[in-house]
């Protein structure tokens, strides 16, 4: 063995194969091997949504009426929802203005109905999956594994993360939301407070109606403008979905903080930041409205593992 | 001119000291300043390739990345030039050489593959098994230079891995200090018989 070490060629060969099959399997295990940890169980009707991965979604007994919807709106008796575009800092953004009667429509969905890393779907699939109304992509959750992940009710991943530096959302069961530091408190007692759904993803963009982000701040280590997704409350059942484009011609993209000026001028309370980049997408009435880039600047939507959509 | 056949060595100790001692004097500077040149240009690689990297990486970058230059350059440049123009060691064993070099490319492997999963927004969970991994290559190549009974019982002697002219040049604590690093491997020596 020891006299093989001294063959240099030799030696090189197998460690050089050896490293390389080492870091080939880094990279498929972080970004293509799929690593299952649940999934999700449907609920019925009579059901205390307390058995295994179980939501708090369908519980109530649901009326829709007969729902307007043209190419930029949809009305029925409990969801009221409209499009617009604007352009804004030379990018299109898609601002959907909701309006609910319960916060039970506001709800998360995860790619194949399982839990897990690099488990993913795209977002106008999993919007198909659900019947969803409006759906945008959520806080990629699979990219990591560390953060809370309450989805519908159910504590998936309670290991906080270890980034501090960004809060999470969280959304209690009558709509509200909240901001929360994961280093602060247990995702059992977020739980236990009402919390239905978070997103661990950041940072929060207005507080208090007040823009809590700097001009200078940015997601991770980013410092260019890029599709962008957020979602803020304005007030009671009244919510804000944007999605900005970014990273091509017609459109340079939105600063976090340029993103932070669209929420709060459409008077939100409190705003976050979900995941951007390729995976910010739009998908209204089964057709995705903005322009998602996957890989550079090509045209295509990409997979991601969790959505947050409206819909019954 | 004849040249001198070489004798072949009766134990694998024997064998590797017998390569390691191959490489002396102006040889084995001329050959540093070689490797020296070699772990240049790999730092200056890694300088390009990070420059392009995040040329395609819309604003994102990794400080693990843009320090990956750093290990083949305080990990080889470093120490080879200074091989090279000192007497510090008066020859290199091949297996410590691999070692070190295997070393270099694991954390050097690290700094990339983190690299490449923090610029894409993920986590890095193996990043730390680079480290440790690499870590252990470079102590395992400075153990198998400086006390090679470790690697082979039979090892004639360590004083292949300093040079003796180097050696007289120190001072009297810089001695102390030499015998305090290779006492431990006496024992060894005079229980392995070498």
């Amino acid at each position: 063995m020891l006299r093989f070490l001294q063959k240099p060629f030799a030696y090189a060969a197998v460690f050089s194969v050896t490293l390389a099959s080492v870091n080939t399997f880094v990279l498929l295990k972080t970004y293509v091997i799929p690593t299952v940890q649940g999934y999700v169980t449907e609920v019925s009707d009579d059901s205390s949504g307390s058995s295994g991965h179980s939501g708090y979604s369908g519980t109530t007994a649901v009326t829709k009426g007969d729902p307007v919807v043209t190419d930029n709106s949809y009305t029925d008796e409990n969801i009221q929802i409209t499009l617009i575009t604007v352009r804004y800092a030379d990018t299109d953004v898609y601002v959907a203005d909701i309006t609910l009667s319960s916060a039970e429509y506001l709800k998360t969905a995860l790619a194949s109905n399982t839990f897990g890393t690099n488990v993913t779907q795209k977002t106008s699939e999993m919007a198909a999956a659900h019947n969803a109304i409006l759906a945008v992509n959520g806080d990629y959750y699979g990219a990591s594994r560390q953060g809370y992940v309450i989805k519908n009710g159910v504590i998936y991943r309670d290991t906080a993360r270890k980034d501090t530096s960004y809060d999470d959302l969280v959304i209690y069961s009558d709509g509200s939301f909240g901001i929360v530091n994961e280093s602060e408190v247990t995702a059992q007692q977020l739980l236990d407070s009402g919390v239905v759904n978070l997103f661990a993803f950041g940072p929060a963009l207005v507080q208090n109606g007040q823009i809590a982000v700097s001009q200078n701040q940015e997601v991770g280590r980013a410092m260019a403008n890029n599709p962008r997704t957020a979602i803020g409350i304005i007030d009671d059942l009244h919510y804000i979905i944007v999605v900005s484009d970014g990273r091509t011609n017609q459109s340079e993209g939105l600063s976090l903080y340029q993103l932070a000026q669209v929420m709060q001028q459409y008077g939100c309370v409190t705003a976050y930041n979900l995941d951007g980049g390729g995976s910010s997408t739009m998908v209204f009435n089964g057709e995705v409205v903005n322009n998602p880039t996957t890989n550079g600047n090509r045209i295509s939507e990409r997979t991601v593992s969790d959505i947050v959509y409206i819909g019954y | 001119m004849n040249a001198v056949p070489r004798q072949r060595p009766a134990t694998t100790g024997q064998w590797a000291a017998q390569r390691t001692a191959q490489r002396t004097g102006r040889t084995f500077h001329r050959w540093c300043a070689k490797i020296t040149g070699v772990y240049a240009g790999i730092a200056v690689f890694c300088v390009v390739f990070c420059l392009i990297y995040e040329q395609f990486s819309f604003g994102e970058h990794s400080d693990a990345m843009r320090r990956m230059f750093l290990v083949p350059l305080i990990g080889g440049v470093l120490p080879f030039a200074l091989l090279a123009t000192s007497d510090l060691l008066s020859g290199l064993s091949r297996v410590a050489f691999n070692l070190w070099n295997s070393g270099i490319a694991v954390l050097v492997s690290g700094c990339l593959i983190t690299g490449i999963i923090e610029i894409s927004g993920r986590v890095s969970d193996y990043s730390l098994y680079y480290w440790i991994a690499g870590g252990v290559f470079l102590v395992a190549a400075v153990v198998a230079q400086f006390f090679p009974s470790l690697f082979f019982h039979d090892y004639p002697s360590f004083s292949y891995s300093f040079n003796p002219l180097f050696r007289k040049r120190l001072t009297a604590p810089m001695r102390c200090g030499l015998f305090l690093c290779v006492s431990p491997t006496v024992p060894i020596h005079r229980a392995t018989g070498a």
